[in-house]
């Protein structure tokens, strides 16, 4: 069976509203009545390099100790518990070229929160601090404006010193110090997760002299010299000129939206003029000639990941066809990596490729033994080999395109997917009214990823391994 | 096609509104978690028969299996005459996948179009169609890949490490893969037994999610066990578990490793044996949910004095587990210092049990509980596996929402006095090899 099933589900499609809350700062409402939880995010978009990113993780986890109303870990959590086990996130993604900064806040929808309500009375009913607006039946709208409002008083009002949450007066110093010494052991610690720090260590080195070869954590170097009052002055450039994104998903009404919005507004108010626009992300230029670095470490498994440059983003005309080329490569388990190197060779666990769209690159990544290096790059080039002759099937390709379609609509059923997709194509220079990434994919015949095959071109070959072969390229 | 409701479906209200179930042919459980208005759909068949079922008795006879056999039954049985069913799956667009856990093996795909013949090929999978002595040596080398890979991971390491030390005996203290040694002494006839007496229909249990009219999935997959589950029966089959002490083996366990950043877990043994009725082990797991939130969790004593001292970070976990004879509390995470953090967490811990636990605390966490219990709702899969594994050990977490607002602050309090004592407690670290690394 390869062909689709003919009674396929209807295509779906995520509405997209903007609103202008000021110059680059938008609140997108995705409406989605089929989900059962609220989220909120709130993102400020930087350009990496330059020492930003340091600043720009540091930030998020010095804001999330605490706020003017919640000045410590502690109460802050029981404020999420008095709203129904909400979870608050804050952290700093690298998106192509960019940073973002952001805030994230989740919770219960009203028809969950209906049901809530009478389980968690007890058998000793409501613990005294509920307030009646947010245990009554329909206080959900509440909860996400309560969410709003508390990501808009984390960076209005962070947690400050000598007792005082008045706005001017600085971030804590111990929260500073703490999270700062935290943050540069998080640095010093990449290399012990071994899959991402290969992937790193393969994009800084293809990337090299780009924003892009920044680890989203930042350097070290740029770290040390950080003082409370140089990330405070960092917080306030934000909030008065770097481009604000906000997205509210779930299942929102007209008030809700409103209210979220008239809040998020007061944030973007305060920049006024100054925000400035970002330019795209960068597309990676095409390398001169191919690289090979192997790197020791005392390993059990050896982390293959070779870097390839396409030359094509998400806004472009190939990128579809780009999508439909990596899951013949290596996109899926009927691909053909998965195929030739763990079902017939057992080289390896796991062997995929994915796509980054922001900058025109395609990773592939596989946990090898050091002996069969040689052996899996051969394997590797066989198929860039023959995909870029167009060499595939009909079978081939209709099955891979099931898989892409799949994926694309599965990715419907979660916020965090449609947001991350819509900052992602925004990010690479396009912003669409609605999410139906389908639509595109849907028409990519053939002959479009026949095309499309000779463009990618290995740029870095990269092995982390405990006793290195010599090199083969 | 005889199918029957099952005698203990629960009684209508949320959240059983949304679960139908029924008794298909063989004996196999089936239920259907009708939620609509998602764009994925979900199917996952389930065995009682996980890594800690290294001993058993079926058909009069004792057996014992190397470490990692119900892992590598589950590699197996992708292995069809047509080629690697994860393919077969992926070409219909449909993400197939398998996992086991100490407890059982589930095998589960997510389908957003082609739900129907996916569901239609995942019975088949169970047959295990092909055990061939070529097709076990192949596989040895891929699961030698996926060992390899938790031995460079120092979080399975010290979780690995941690349960050696609590259980003496308990299987559970067994790897679910295996080691490199052990796998290696699997054959065919190994995983051919397992298979016989752990693979019957009545001893699996399926779930649908989605959008899906559940008489079309309880008569699909009714056809499908009539032309393909495995026949015959075995007889009896028995897991055999060794008299497991109260007390852990070791106080603490260190590893050393090649890495930058130390880090601990403590556990502790739970001296209560897991109930084996369905509704007690569920209401032990709800009263140790929340005797973990109010101990580990962010607004807790402890917690804030270990983050600011720098002893922990904001990847600090704690949970509860438990199965067939085991239960224990693990909490931990990055750390600079294993040994003080551990101290600090244990004194943290002792002085949590003077004050013992106050209603108004219990409330803010049974709060929380509900509403990230109902926030599952927007989770198919999550919640689908959650609710398989639980019926695979005979709980219905249909019943959480009633359970969680019957439990007391006496019962949670006792619990914290009984489980979280130093006589159960086991300190379990991964240290740097080098000396120079891991200071900071």
């Amino acid at each position: 069976m390869t062909a689709a099933d003919p009674r396929c589900s209807a295509l779906p499609v995520q509405p997209v509203e903007g609103r202008e809350l000021g110059p680059n700062a938008r609140l997108y409402v995705l409406p989605a009545p089929r989900l059962r939880t609220l989220h909120l995010l709130l993102a400020f978009h930087q350009v990496l390099g330059q020492g930003a990113a340091a600043r720009g993780s540091l930030l998020p986890r010095v804001l999330r100790r605490g706020t003017g109303r919640w000045p410590d870990l502690a109460s802050l959590a029981g404020h999420l518990e008095d709203l129904f086990g909400a979870s608050l996130g804050a952290a700093a993604s690298k998106m192509g070229d960019h940073q973002l900064v952001e805030l994230t806040f989740s919770c219960v929808g009203p028809d969950s929160l209906r049901r809530v309500t009478a389980v968690a009375a007890g058998p000793v009913g409501p613990p005294p601090s509920v307030e009646p607006a947010v245990a009554g039946g329909d206080g959900a709208g509440s909860l996400a404006a309560q969410g709003a409002a508390l990501l808009f008083e984390m960076v209005t009002r962070p947690a400050a010193s000598e007792g005082g949450a008045l706005p001017g007066r600085g971030l804590r110093e111990d929260y500073f110090r703490e999270e700062k010494d935290r943050l540069a052991r998080d640095i010093r610690g990449l290399a012990d997760d071994r899959l991402a720090y290969a992937h790193h260590r393969c994009i800084q080195e293809m990337c090299r002299g780009e924003p892009y070869a920044e680890h989203s954590l930042g350097r070290l170097e740029d770290l040390d010299p950080l003082t409370v009052s140089d990330l405070d002055a960092y917080r306030r450039e934000l909030l008065a000129s770097a481009p604000v994104s906000a997205y509210l998903v779930g299942p929102v009404d007209a008030a809700l939206t409103r209210e979220v919005g008239d809040i998020l507004a007061c944030l973007a108010a305060s920049g006024g003029a100054a925000r400035r626009n970002l330019p795209p992300s960068a597309l990676h230029p095409r390398p001169s000639r191919e690289r090979e670095i192997i790197e020791e470490a005392d390993v059990e498994q050896g982390r293959l990941v070779l870097g390839l440059s396409t030359g094509v983003l998400a806004a472009d005309a190939a990128h579809p066809a780009q999508v439909l080329y990596n899951g013949l490569l290596g996109g899926f388990v009927h691909s053909r990596l998965f195929r030739r190197i763990r079902d017939e060779a057992g080289l390896a666990y796991y062997a995929w490729s994915r796509v980054v769209p922001t900058k025109g690159l395609i990773l592939i990544s596989c946990g090898i033994q050091e002996k069969d290096y040689g052996r899996a790059v051969d394997l590797v080039r066989r198929e860039l080999r023959s995909l870029a002759r167009g060499d595939f099937s009909a079978r081939e390709f209709e099955a891979t395109r099931n898989s892409v379609l799949a994926e694309a609509k599965a990715r419907m059923d979660s916020a965090s997917d449609l947001v991350y997709g819509h900052l992602e194509s925004r990010t690479a220079g396009e912003d669409a009214g609605e999410i139906a990434p389908w639509r595109r994919l849907r028409a990519v015949t053939p002959a479009d990823v026949a095309e499309f095959g000779s463009r990618p071109a290995v740029d870095v070959v990269y092995l982390l391994a405990r006793r290195p072969p010599r090199g083969t390229v | 096609m005889a199918r029957t409701s099952l005698p203990d479906r629960p009684a209508p209200g949320w959240p059983a509104e949304e679960f139908s179930s029924a008794v298909l042919p063989g004996g196999l459980e089936a239920w259907v978690w009708r939620r609509r208005g998602l764009t994925n759909r979900y199917a996952a068949l389930g065995a009682r028969f996980g890594a800690m079922d290294a001993r058993f008795e079926a058909g009069g006879e004792n057996r014992e299996v190397p470490d990692g056999t119900a892992h590598f039954l589950e590699h197996m049985a992708f292995e069809t005459g047509q080629g690697n069913a994860l393919g077969l799956f992926s070409r219909l667009g449909v993400r197939a996948n398998a996992f086991t856990s100490p407890t059982a093996t589930v095998y589960h795909f997510s389908a957003t179009d082609n739900f129907w013949p996916a569901l239609r090929r995942l019975v088949p999978l169970v047959a295990v169609s092909r055990l061939t002595p070529r097709g076990v040596e192949d596989e040895k080398r891929v699961i030698a890949q996926e060992i390899r890979m938790y031995e460079d991971s120092p979080g399975s390491r010290v979780h690995e490490s941690l349960l050696e030390a609590l259980y003496h005996e308990h299987p559970v203290r067994r790897r679910v893969t295996g080691t490199l040694e052990s796998i290696a002494a699997i054959t065919p006839e190994t995983l051919l037994a397992c298979h016989r007496a752990f693979y019957r229909p009545a001893a699996l249990a399926f779930v649908a999610a989605g959008d899906l009219d559940p008489g079309r999935v309880f008569d699909v997959l009714s056809r499908e066990v009539e032309r393909s589950a495995p026949a015959g029966d075995p007889g009896e089959v028995r897991r055999i578990l060794p008299p497991e002490p109260p007390l852990p083996a070791r106080p603490s366990v260190e590893v050393r490793m090649p890495v930058q950043r130390p880090r601990f877990l403590v556990g502790f043994k739970d001296p209560a044996l897991p109930a084996s009725d369905g509704a007690r082990a569920l209401r032990r797991e709800v009263v140790m949910d929340l005797v973990v939130e109010v101990v580990f969790g962010r607004t807790s004593p402890v917690f804030g004095e270990l983050y600011r001292d720098g002893l922990v970070d904001a990847g600090f976990s704690a949970h509860y587990a438990s199965g067939p004879g085991f239960g224990h509390v693990a909490a931990g995470g990055l750390t600079v210092d294993p040994a003080r953090a551990s101290q600090g967490l244990l004194e943290g811990i002792s002085r949590q049990r003077q004050k013992g636990i106050r209603g108004a605390e219990l409330e803010r966490k049974r709060r929380k509980a509900a509403g990230r219990f109902a926030s599952l709702f927007d989770s198919l899969e999550g919640l689908a596996t959650l609710f398989l594994t639980a019926r695979l050990r005979g709980l219905d977490i249909l019943e959480y929402p009633a359970v969680l607002r019957a439990v007391t602050v006496e019962e949670v309090d006792a619990a914290l006095r009984d489980v979280l004592t130093p006589d159960q407690a086991v300190v379990s670290a991964v240290v740097p090899a080098d000396p120079q690394g891991g200071r900071s």
